[in-house]
């Protein structure tokens, strides 16, 4: 039994497949590739059982086989070698054999009884009870959406519903969430749709093999309960979702703020990074003392003896406030409005949520952000 | 060995010994079909709480239908493979490890292949005693992966199992943790926690699981494990059971030691030291108290009070005795000291015992069971 393979797009293959092979498991199998050779094509999969990558490629082979075999040895050695034909033997001991034309490299192997079942969805128009949902997205537009909200997601394991990204789909269209319960991100992407609303939470680990293997191309998206599979050219990710109810978002959005400031995001961006310096490490604190035209932001580090303080031009209608704020997330918050030439600051009141959005609304989307504001002890 | 597998339509216990009623028991709650969502496994080290529970899973997510893929789920529970199975157990720290970490994210190459190598262990021979240096409690990382893969959507998989060995080895903020998973754990995840010491878990976790009692083996259900699952030959086996009260662990403790030489070194510091040749006695007991943890000398104690029960049983004209090679000098000693107190020994052996695990200095432990046993000839009644 033996098949070749052309070394240089084996290395491509196996170097987008390697993000889901988890490093240190308390199962020894998922540090291993899945290899289905079927008809002449090679499918490998890799998985740490929250997230899987598979991928294909064709071969010269006459027979039909699965074998598992050692992810990070054959990656390894696949990747130092120059182009060239490997030709991969296994021997009924157990075995392969990696020849090319001056080297053998062997190789253990194992058999594929013990490797998780990869998710898989239902063909196309087959009697499946269960509701499938389709859409298709462009990658670039994919990949701008998860840099924009990601990275409000909650690192605290006491809620598991916030540490991943919601995608929700409504008849508005496909919104992405986030939220740590400081900060929260709400994007509405108006000309995706399903024929049916849904609630489908991503894992944290997801997002971020996700990010990294999006190109240009269009992304077909498949949705089940349980699963999300991505197929990005000829790669498929598929995601385990998070069984959890997401919080009720929505109920913590204001709707009575109704004091507008409008500012320019470069000039209150570079302005927060400086106060990042001052602001105290353990509160982070900011203070924002807004008037008529002029924003002055303040902080202070009593412990280092340092404080800092800039004036930064404004339109802003309503009363006097100073509000105070964690400095290092309204430098998430505004970082990822950068590219808006200006933002709307809606303010109520020193002590409720914040919505921070851009002046300027794209006819197809439509993004907002929240932040929570810290006590001033004056 | 060969990995043994239960054949679903015929026995479900393949492999456990003994704990009949326990079986009985656990069939009936697989018969109702009402699972409840957490167990407690509770009874001696080393009598097959781990097997009874990983056959348990088997039963669960088996089904009579489909035979082909319910052996493939048993042979993937057998092998701790999740989402099926979660297997819990303490580990020990890595360098520079915080709580932040995940539980093998600081392990050293080492640890993690001894890990590997004692699971792999385990799960070939289910009555192996996995042990692993420092690992004294289960960490509160691991309790918070069970709630990161309790968060996950497993729909297709019927029951996932997560097995705590050793579960009064979490702390008290590894228990508090785990509280909340096991007061509302998602549809179809069963915990099973195995214990030989449930005194040491909270109040709030006990209420909150299914008690399921294990016993000590009979003589017989021992020397059966020793010489199928161990390869132990059968005369060791024999007398290995007489002293393991009931547990596969504790006969495996004694053979760590050439046993028969170790019955008779048992017998020389009790001559040496009811003679009082303080001396002699302590020569004989010095090596065993080299290793630094104790355990041999606990296990010399653990002996001289199976040599006192012979010399009760002698006094009652029972003729099953432990020590049945040396009968003689028990049947000596009853002639020499008839009117001994027997039960005051052996309650202030036990407490020697004990000071063991408190790590009190072994020289001094040893010194106290040579002079406790020299008192013997002032103490009669």
């Amino acid at each position: 039994m033996e098949f070749k393979v052309n070394s240089k797009s084996l290395e491509k293959l196996l170097t987008k497949i390697i993000p889901a092979v988890p490093s240190r498991t308390p199962m020894p199998i998922l540090e291993n590739f899945l290899f289905e050779l079927k008809d002449g094509l090679l499918t490998i999969y890799a998985t740490d059982l929250e997230i899987a990558l598979k991928s294909s490629l064709n071969v010269v082979a006459e027979e039909n086989m699965k074998l598992v075999v050692p992810a990070r040895l054959l990656y390894d050695i696949v990747r130092s070698l120059q182009e060239t034909t490997i030709l991969f033997q296994i021997t009924p001991g157990g075995k392969i054999n990696l020849k090319t034309d001056n080297g053998v490299y062997t190789i253990s192997y194992l058999l594929p009884e013990e490797f998780p079942d990869i998710p898989t969805f239902p063909e196309p128009g087959s009697t499946s009870t269960e509701n499938i949902g389709e859409v298709i997205i462009s990658g670039n537009e994919l990949k701008r959406a998860i840099d924009q909200t990601s990275f409000a997601m909650s690192k605290e394991d006491m809620r598991p519903a916030m540490m991943g990204t919601l995608m929700e789909f409504t008849e508005e269209g496909l919104r992405f969430v986030s939220t740590d319960g400081h900060r929260l991100v709400n994007l509405l992407k108006k000309e995706i749709h399903l024929t049916y609303n849904e609630q489908y939470i991503v894992p944290e680990r997801a997002i971020s093999v996700l990010v990294k293997i999006l190109e240009e191309k269009d992304v077909k998206i498949l949705l089940s309960k349980t699963y999300i599979s991505y197929k990005v050219g000829d790669i498929e990710f598929i995601t385990r979702l998070i069984a959890q109810k997401y919080p009720d978002y929505k109920s913590v959005i204001p709707l009575e703020n109704e004091n507008k400031l409008k500012i320019r995001t470069a000039e209150l961006l570079s302005a927060v990074k400086r106060m990042l310096l001052f602001s105290p490490t353990n509160s982070r604190k900011v203070k924002f003392s807004i008037t008529a035209n002029n924003v002055e932001i303040s902080a202070e580090d009593i412990d280092q003896g340092a404080f800092a303080k800039e004036n930064i031009y404004c339109e802003y209608s309503g009363e006097s406030i100073d509000i105070g704020f964690n400095s290092a997330y309204v430098n998430d918050v505004i970082s990822h409005l950068q590219t808006e030439e200006e933002i709307y600051f809606k303010l109520h009141s020193p002590t409720k949520a914040v919505i921070i959005e851009p002046v300027k609304k794209k006819d197809n989307e439509d993004i907002m952000m929240l932040l929570m504001p810290v006590r001033l002890n004056n | 060995m060969r990995l043994l597998l239960p054949n679903m339509n015929n026995d479900i216990w393949t492999g456990i010994f003994g704990q009949q009623h326990t079986k009985e028991l656990l069939q009936r709650i697989i018969a109702s079909n009402r699972i409840p969502h957490a167990f407690l496994f509770s009874g001696p080290e080393g009598v097959g709480k781990y097997l009874t529970a990983i056959r348990f899973a088997q039963a669960l997510n088996s089904n009579p239908t489909d035979n082909v893929n319910s052996e493939n789920v048993a042979l993937k529970i057998a092998h701790h493979s999740e989402p099926y199975l979660k297997f819990i157990m303490p580990l020990p720290r890595g360098k520079n490890e915080t709580s932040d970490n995940t539980s093998l994210e600081k392990l050293s190459k080492e640890q993690l292949d001894l890990l590997k190598e004692e699971t792999d262990k385990k799960i070939s021979n289910p009555y192996y005693h996995i042990c692993l240096e420092n690992a004294n409690n289960i960490k509160i990382s691991s309790i918070r992966e069970i709630r990161k893969f309790l968060s996950m959507n497993f729909d297709e998989v019927k029951y996932r199992i997560i097995l705590i060995s050793e579960a009064h080895l979490m702390n008290d903020e590894a228990q508090n943790a785990l509280l909340k998973n096991l007061e509302e754990p998602p549809e179809g995840a069963i915990f099973i926690l195995l214990t030989s010491n449930r005194n040491l878990l909270l109040d709030t976790i006990i209420s909150r699981c299914w008690s399921v009692n294990f016993e000590p083996l009979s003589t017989e259900d021992i020397i059966s494990i020793l010489t199928r699952n161990f390869s132990i030959d059968e005369d060791t086996s024999k007398s290995l059971a007489l002293f393991s009260n009931g547990s596969v662990y504790k006969a495996l403790d004694f053979l760590k030691h050439d046993f028969d030489s170790f019955k008779g070194k048992v017998i020389n510091i009790l001559r040496y030291s009811i003679a009082s040749k303080f001396h002699s006695a302590y020569k004989e007991i010095q090596p065993l108290i080299s290793d630094s943890s104790g355990q041999s000398l606990k296990l010399v104690i653990q002996l001289i009070i199976f040599w006192f029960v012979d010399v009760q049983k002698n006094k009652h004209q029972i003729q099953d005795y432990f020590f049945w090679e040396d009968s003689e000098t028990v049947e000596k000693f009853n002639l020499k000291f008839s009117n001994i107190d027997i039960n005051n020994i052996v309650v202030n052996l036990s407490n020697i015992e004990q000071a063991v695990d408190n790590n009190v200095n072994l020289n001094i432990l040893a010194l106290n069971i040579i002079f406790e046993l020299a008192s013997l000839r002032f103490n009669r009644i």
